[in-house]
């Protein structure tokens, strides 16, 4: 036997190892081993999120009297304000299970449907773009087969979160219980992980159904629109009116009495979800099988006018590349922000009225310096929290399409023509930067009109978005640092990263009882109150740091590096 | 004249990972230089070294004299490149593309650009993404050929390219020689190189084997005999003789492979009753399935 390898035996096996890993018989497995890394994070955040509103709660109200005063003080809440739980209609707030599902019980839903998504959206359009699918599949019969399989692999990952929620939410119950009525039976436990694991499979079944129309990137799109569309209009049904006929036709207003955590399950209301969600995985299967694969219609509104491409250079085409996804973005933001801005005044008016003064002292305790009785300071709390975590998301969106260039082999291209490496990351960087100002825009318009549809200022809002926009900027700098260094790949999922750290450190450092310095690590937690026109120079300062020192830290980085694909 | 393209000791490690080794070959202004060897072989590391996408490990290329790292946009001013492996922005159509890179180029020939396109038969109205494999190929192709650059950097041009395409492909290869352009193209497609290329370079496990003009290649290679003889011949009377070795022996048959001269063969079966002799000469494919057979030979015998 020769020391060195035979290239061909070598080549043999790879050629083995590739075949093996691509036949249809094992896509389950691959599929299933594939996302094992995915179920451990996305389980371990949701448990972690579930541990630290129960703990937080669990410990800080151990007598029934301090729980009804809570209890109280949060129906009290305006709707604008509580819509941010998703929740509208709670169910046992003075037990420990009712509080964290009121708070949290949408928000474990959402996410794992965002994985749903992701994952549903490009276990077929991903595959065909790789251009594996057409090795291994020669019939509609076997097409089916794979379909069908990746689903059950997905549905497998589902379960294993579900299962992780409902062990958590059973433990939680037993480790921060201490009045009668805290415990968490193993019933609703498994109530409650069914719950998440039907409504997250039926956002994932939508883009699933989509991919093979309109592409991978269309059918997340449009599914985290129904998503988060459908979780926001029915949590908020109670703040607009206008709002509750639109929150009852998603599966949010259809399994809202559904509150297995808060001891309350109401389990034929689940049965409309299995049914949609089975019909939707069946579309996407069906069409997996009988379409061409990888072909998919393009949609005709989504033809742009010339201009808007910018072919005229680099930067243009950067940000004209970026701008259907960022103007996406500010659309959401902006209806967003239009439904809070609209109902901000009323109710702050309202508030002013009627809220008890001691509701007011707390909110001036948890919010100093926010005047809740007016638009702005309503604005502050119910739209810049939510709007800072869906910014930060949507630059991430922004910098995997910045790294598509170098991922998908544009770059290569590019830089054959008088462009150099360091002129492609600036322009490039810019004009994703560029992206992000335009969807700024967009979310500012909305929530200006909103402010002004209902009579209040339009203007402080209409800055105080600026703040969505810096934050996004920060991390489009830290995309292009982390990319133009170590290479397009890591980018987005650092960037998600860096997001997620952000918002979870928003999230669980006040309830875990984290010291203060902890929270402050979140970048979120330096802009001031743009809403009401205070802004906090560090965070400003900071962010357009970020956005300048990544774009030059990845210059640097690109000078020396090999570009790859 | 000074050489377009110069490579001295080009050396490409990927991490621990043999890229290239030792690369050295120069092309002279206005021929088609082949680069040709199985996948793997390097031909792609190699490219993207000149085009400055990756660095090399040591060595240094120069192209136009210029060095091919340190004055790479100076270069590219006058290079046309197709990647072996690319893609394009999948929302704009093929004329957006072509446009936006004649930009980059820095000038659109909209007469120039629309003939290309009608020659290689695809319609640039289409959306890239909704291109086939062939197609995007020739819209790459387009964008590499439209500004007319002194220099084509070409990787598996021909890839996923119709038999028409193919030959319309041909046809331009030829034209840039006669405009006086330079080409480098690789390619593990062999009869390509043979019907488009002056010289060719062999690399094979990342090393440059042999460098020689297309033709010589051929002489280089084996001639397939057949002799048919009226009498019994020994085998061992031709086993002998230089270059020959026997691939089948009956009484009266001999198939023989013979690589260099022919003459001691003829001589040898002059002195015999011959009834007929077949001599044929083997395609570049043959040739390089052989050459690649006795190399990897060799490797095991080494080791
Ligand atoms: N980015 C890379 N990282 C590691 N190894 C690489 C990389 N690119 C190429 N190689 C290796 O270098 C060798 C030459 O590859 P390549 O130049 O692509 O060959 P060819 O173009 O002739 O098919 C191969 O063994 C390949 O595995
Ligand atoms: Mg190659």
């Amino acid at each position: 036997m020769s020391r060195r390898q035979p290239r061909s035996r070598l080549d043999q096996r790879r050629y083995r190892h590739s075949l093996s890993r691509s036949l249809v018989t094992a896509v389950y497995r691959r599929t299933l081993r594939d996302s094992r890394n995915a179920v451990v994070v996305v389980g371990g955040v949701l448990a972690l999120m579930l541990i630290a509103a129960a703990g937080a709660y669990g410990r800080s109200y151990t007598t029934p009297a301090s729980r009804v005063s809570f209890a109280n003080l949060l129906t009290s809440m305006p709707a604008a304000l509580r819509g941010v739980t998703g929740d509208p209609h709670p169910a046992n707030l003075t037990t420990l299970g009712g509080m964290v599902s009121f708070k949290d019980a949408t928000w474990v839903c959402g996410i794992a449907a965002l994985w749903s998504i992701v994952a549903l959206s490009a276990s077929i359009a991903g595959e065909a773009r790789r251009g594996r699918l057409e090795l291994v599949i020669a019939t509609p019969v076997s097409r089916r087969r794979v379909a069908v399989e990746k689903v059950a692999a997905h549905v497998t990952g589902m379960a294993i979160i579900a299962a992780i929620c409902a062990a958590t939410a059973w433990l939680f119950g037993i480790a921060f219980g201490s009045l009668p009525g805290d415990a968490v039976t193993v019933g609703n436990a498994i109530g409650f992980g069914l719950w998440v694991m039907l409504m997250a499979l039926a956002s994932g079944s939508v883009a699933f159904a989509l991919a093979p129309l309109v592409g991978r990137a269309g059918a997340a799109g449009i599914a985290t629109a129904v998503t988060v569309g459908g979780a926001l209009a029915y949590g908020y049904e109670t703040a607009a009116p206008w709002l509750r006929g639109l929150g009852q036709v998603t599966w949010f207003g259809w399994t809202g009495h559904d509150q297995p955590l808060a001891g309350q399950p109401d389990w034929m209301t689940l049965i409309p979800v299995v049914a949609i969600t089975t019909v939707l995985l069946g579309t996407g299967v069906e069409l997996t099988a009988r379409r061409d694969v990888g072909a998919t219609i393009s949609i005709p509104w989504l033809r742009w006018p010339r201009v808007l491409l910018g072919l005229g250079g680099p930067l243009r085409r950067a940000a004209g590349d970026r701008l259907p996804i960022a103007l996406a973005w500010g659309l959401g933001l902006g209806v967003y922000g239009f439904v809070i801005g609209d109902a901000a005044s009323a109710v702050a008016a309202s508030i002013k009225k009627e809220a008890p003064t001691s509701t007011l002292s707390v909110y001036h305790t948890l919010f100093p310096g926010v005047d809740i009785g007016t638009t702005a300071g309503l604005l502050q709390i119910a739209f810049v929290a939510i709007g800072l975590v869906l910014a930060g998301v949507a630059a991430v969106t922004l910098v995997s399409g910045w790294a598509a260039d170098e991922a998908n082999g544009r770059l290569d291209v590019l830089l054959g023509t008088r462009l150099s490496r360091e002129r492609w990351l600036i322009t490039s960087a810019l004009g994703t930067m560029a992206a992000v100002v335009a969807m700024t825009v967009v979310t500012a318009l909305g929530i200006a009109l909103g402010a002004l549809a209902a009579g209040s200022d339009g203007l402080t809002p209409l800055l105080g978005s600026a703040a969505l926009g810096l934050y996004a900027i920060a991390v489009v700098g830290v995309g292009v640092a982390v990319g133009g260094w170590i290479g397009a790949r890591a980018a987005a999922p650092v960037c998600g990263a860096a997001v997620g750290a952000t918002f979870l450190l928003s999230l669980l450092a006040p309830g875990l009882h984290l010291p203060g310095w902890v929270g402050q690590l979140a970048l979120t937690s330096h802009l001031g109150q743009p809403m009401v026109g205070q802004w906090d120079g560090v965070g400003v300062i900071a962010c357009l740091g970020l956005a300048g020192g990544g774009v030059a830290l990845g210059t640097w980085g690109m000078r020396r590096r090999d570009v790859g694909r | 004249m000074a050489p377009v393209i110069q490579t001295l000791g080009l050396t490409k490690h990927y991490g621990g990972h043999r890229g290239i080794e030792q690369v050295e070959f120069e092309v002279a202004a206005g021929e088609v230089f082949g680069f040709l060897g199985p996948n793997g072989a390097g031909k792609t590391t190699t490219i993207r070294i000149l085009l400055d996408t990756v660095r090399a490990t040591a060595g240094t290329a120069r192209i136009f004299g210029l060095d091919s790292r340190s004055d790479s946009v100076a270069i590219h001013r006058r290079v046309g490149y197709l990647p072996g492996e690319f893609s394009l922005y999948d929302r704009l159509t093929g004329r957006e593309t072509v446009d936006y890179f004649s930009k980059l180029h820095g000038g659109v020939d909209r007469a120039y650009q629309a003939q290309l396109a009608e020659r290689l038969d695809v319609d640039l109205s289409r959306r890239y993404r909704d291109y086939s494999r062939g197609n995007k190929q020739k819209v790459a192709l387009i964008t590499a050929l439209q500004h007319r650059p002194d220099l084509l950097v070409l990787d598996e041009p021909s890839s996923g390219l119709d038999p028409l395409g193919q030959q319309t492909f041909l046809a331009l290869l030829r034209e840039a020689r006669e405009d006086g352009r330079t080409v480098f193209l690789s390619s593990h497609v062999l009869d390509e190189v043979r019907r488009s290329c002056d010289r060719v370079g062999i690399i094979r496990e990342g090393r440059l084997e042999t460098v020689a003009p297309v033709d010589q290649l051929r002489d280089m290679a084996h001639h397939e005999v057949e002799l048919r003889f009226a009498g019994a011949v020994t085998a061992a009377e031709f086993e002998s003789l230089p270059g020959v070795s026997i691939v089948t022996a009956t009484d009266h048959e001999l198939h023989l492979t013979v690589t260099g001269e022919m003459d001691p063969v003829v001589r040898a079966a002059a002195r015999h009753h011959l009834i007929d002799f077949i001599s044929r000469e083997p395609s570049l494919e043959e040739f390089f399935l052989a050459h690649y057979r006795a190399g990897t030979a060799a490797a095991d015998d080494r080791g």
